[in-house]
């Protein structure tokens, strides 16, 4: 079910797509309204949750470390697993968002015969994750010569580097991203699958994302690889670049392979500030990753600390003196005489 | 808030990155109009024209969407031909009609949709 579920979802939004994008007239809804609300949401809701974030006090003073911190300068330490000034926690986010470096220090359980309890290092999700995201960007940012009006320096640098498997006519040419992102997220996904304990704590939210994203995969390598007929490339450059000018136009007979694709990426869109997918913007503001381990030599205050003043032994007297003579509780000053 | 000063500017980059098209189309670069549909492209010639290998030509759209495949599919039949003995040819045999000008029939498309421009020029005489 926790599968079946988003399956179908991914299946009904190509549909709702494809269906609705024949019918007269709402190539405008599918092709100008649904990109709009979903840049809005996207944006808005993005800086909604960064901004509830930022509002929400951190505590405790939690880096968790993972290497030998500062003590005693001759105690050889590890600046990036402990670090302690701002370059050195600049280095270890650096090594996170763009290397996944904790993913890359996964390690797995086993018992050998003896028994004997050893750790090794599993790197499969460290490599899948970096296939899917590193394509991904390089795939987004390809797509920038639909949507900017002049060309662009990275673009026609990273058409060169993705598609060297070359052919000599560009256009035809494989691109290298396509076919590793496919890899990255149907392995993603099996692992989802074949993994007992993984399967066990996957939910429909787990997997709706994976399917999203492989049909965006897969209607946009058909359109480029196999279905060409009715992509034209000019009239969807005209859409695209309608919408950036906020002069929207229409071109009469686009494929409708085209507008499930741009259904599923606007859902996407839509979908990405209210999932686990704003793990992107999250991953910037992970308390255990973004702190130095200073903590013994910065007092770390919770910002929602009660204002408690001292109370000392003898101002506790002072106010209950009279009562304390009265229950017969010794004190160590009198009552005033008088 | 706390960190400010940190996540707000943090946040204005992602949102500039993000709106990239938007502001650099509307400010920085000039969009152009886009290319009209076989310029130049005479009435009679719409019909029952043919390739130099006799094949029959697809319809515009099915062109448009697929002439990379089409031309490149000519290329490898014409192996054995000699370009020299027929001069210009092949690649006036699409220009003939279409307008007979490479900026016109190729460079207005492909520029427009930043296409890259195949290396058919570095063999073939630019008409």
């Amino acid at each position: 079910m926790k599968h079946t579920f988003p399956l179908v979802a991914v299946i009904a939004l190509a549909l709702i797509a494809w269906i609705g994008s024949n019918i007269p007239g709402m190539q405008y809804l599918f092709g100008v309204a649904v990109p709009y609300a979903a840049l809005i949401l996207f944006v808005g809701g993005f800086c909604w949750r960064v901004l509830d974030w930022a509002k929400s006090p951190v505590p405790f003073h939690i880096p968790t470390t993972c290497g030998q911190g500062y003590s005693m300068p001759w105690v050889k330490r590890d600046k990036f697993e402990a670090p302690v000034s701002t370059g050195e926690v600049l280095g270890r986010m650096f090594m996170e968002i763009a290397l996944f470096r904790s993913l890359w220090r996964n390690t797995k359980a086993s018992i050998k015969p003896g028994p004997e309890l050893t750790y090794t290092s599993t790197r499969w999700l460290w490599l899948f994750g970096i296939l899917f995201h590193y394509s991904m960007l390089v795939i987004l940012l390809r797509h920038f010569r639909l949507f900017v009006g002049s060309e662009l320096f990275f673009v026609t640098a990273l058409e060169a580097i993705d598609g060297f498997t070359l052919n000599p006519t560009p256009e035809l040419s494989l691109y290298v991203t396509d076919a590793l992102i496919l890899v990255g997220l149907v392995a993603l996904l099996a692992r989802r699958f074949l993994i007992k304990t993984v399967n066990y704590i996957s939910l429909a939210n787990d997997y709706f994302p994976l399917f999203l994203l492989i049909g965006i995969a897969l209607t946009g390598i058909l359109m480029r690889y196999f279905l060409r007929s009715g992509v034209d490339i000019v009239a969807i450059k005209q859409l695209a670049l309608g919408l950036t000018t906020f002069k929207p136009v229409v071109p009469p007979d686009i494929a409708s392979i085209f507008y499930v694709h741009l259904f599923l990426v606007s859902c996407l869109l839509a979908y990405f500030p209210f999932s686990k997918l704003m793990h992107m913007g999250g991953v910037f503001l992970s308390p255990t990753r973004n702190l130095a381990n200073d903590s013994r030599m910065r007092r770390h205050v919770n910002p929602w600390n009660p204002d408690i003043r001292p109370h000392s032994y003898a101002s506790y007297e002072d106010e209950f003196r009279a009562d304390m003579i009265e229950q017969g509780i010794p004190v160590e000053k009198e009552l005033p005489q008088g | 808030m706390y960190d400010s000063g940190k996540i707000i500017p943090g946040l204005a980059v992602f949102v500039l990155l993000i709106t990239f098209p938007i502001w650099y189309n509307n400010l920085v670069c000039n969009v152009g109009a886009a290319p009209a549909k076989d310029p130049n492209l005479a009435p009679e010639m719409v019909q029952g024209a043919a390739f130099p290998n006799g094949q029959k030509h697809p319809p515009a759209a099915e062109m448009r969407a697929t002439h990379m495949d089409v031309l490149q599919g000519i290329h490898v039949t014409a192996k054995g031909y000699n370009a020299a003995k027929d001069g210009q040819k092949p690649t006036m045999s699409c220009l003939a009609c279409h307008g007979g000008s490479k900026e016109k029939f190729c460079d207005s498309c492909h520029a427009y949709a930043s296409v890259k421009t195949p290396d058919c020029w570095t063999c073939h005489t630019k008409p």
